[in-house]
């Protein structure tokens, strides 16, 4: 794939996690805090499956940058780049050791983004939210699996396309 | 592949077994409670006997309101509501967090050796 071409679609999947982001704000809360379903993540797996880690964190980072710009707060800034962070450095490890398949790599995406943004509020807010860790653990696996199985269908459509 | 698939459902288990067992293991250690901790952004804000019956005005985000050894949040300015949602604790380690706000709200036992969180 060409250099503008490869450009071209990181912009796209930059985009679509944009979009994203926005449709799981207008959803409603899990009723969780610090819950989320991790929509944008669609697009941060399936750049990670078409490309590298280095395009998956352009995505991801691109992302998290325009919600901010647009709707966030910089607290909320700091949860998400955190939870970025590290479910991008587990689904990166996970993918290359290659032992699982798109869903698994997204289940420890799903539980690395929790986690990373429970550890953001522990630093800022202290150890009364060590109690929510086990319920965003929960949460964060079984998002992360439905979100994986929707952009395993997706990875296997593009690299159709993508050959022909 | 197939192998690939049954490492995913491992992972799952595991991950869900783990979490449950943690919690599992902190409700086991949970005891009455005796102190509220309400911390604004990591710092202690204020420190309050459980027995008490007050409502502790945070800095204009939230209320809290202990009442009869129970503790709970009122109007709050936050935009999702989830610490008012959170509904009412009363156990040493239990705890309400409010993400937009800064705050947390938590119990502790005066005993450190039935806390959990410490």
């Amino acid at each position: 794939m060409s250099k503008t071409r490869r450009i071209a679609l990181c912009g796209v999947l930059a985009g679509l996690g944009f979009g994203l982001s926005y449709l799981e704000m207008l959803l409603p809360s899990p009723g969780i805090v610090g819950a989320k379903l991790g929509l944008a993540n669609l697009a941060v797996l399936v750049a990670l499956y078409l490309f590298s880690w280095k395009e998956a964190a352009a995505v991801s980072g691109v992302r998290i940058i325009l919600s901010w710009l647009l709707f966030g707060s910089f607290t909320g800034l700091i949860y998400s780049l955190a939870g970025g962070f590290l479910s991008l450095l587990v689904m990166s490890l996970l993918k290359k050791i290659d032992r699982f398949s798109p869903v698994g790599v997204s289940i420890a995406g799903g539980v690395g983004h929790n986690l990373g943004q429970i550890l953001a509020a522990l630093l800022m807010l202290g150890s009364g939210v060590v109690g929510y860790i086990p319920t965003l653990i929960i949460f964060g696996a079984v998002t992360g699996a439905i979100i994986g199985i929707v952009a395993a269908i997706i990875i296997k459509a593009l690299r159709k396309v993508r050959r022909s | 592949m197939k192998h690939r698939f049954r490492n995913d459902i491992l992972l799952f288990a595991i991950i869900i077994a783990i979490a449950l067992l943690s919690i599992f293991v902190g409700n086991c250690r949970k005891a009455s409670g005796s102190t509220v901790l309400i911390a604004l952004n990591g710092s202690t804000y204020a420190e309050i006997p459980l027995s008490k019956n007050v409502e502790i005005d945070v800095d204009g985000i939230l209320t809290v309101i202990i009442e009869g050894g129970e503790v709970w949040v009122e109007d709050s300015t936050c935009p999702d509501g989830l610490c008012e949602g959170s509904g009412k604790i009363s156990r040493s380690g239990e705890s309400i967090v409010c993400l937009p706000g800064g705050v947390t709200v938590k119990i502790t036992s005066s005993d450190p050796e039935y806390d959990f969180i410490n």
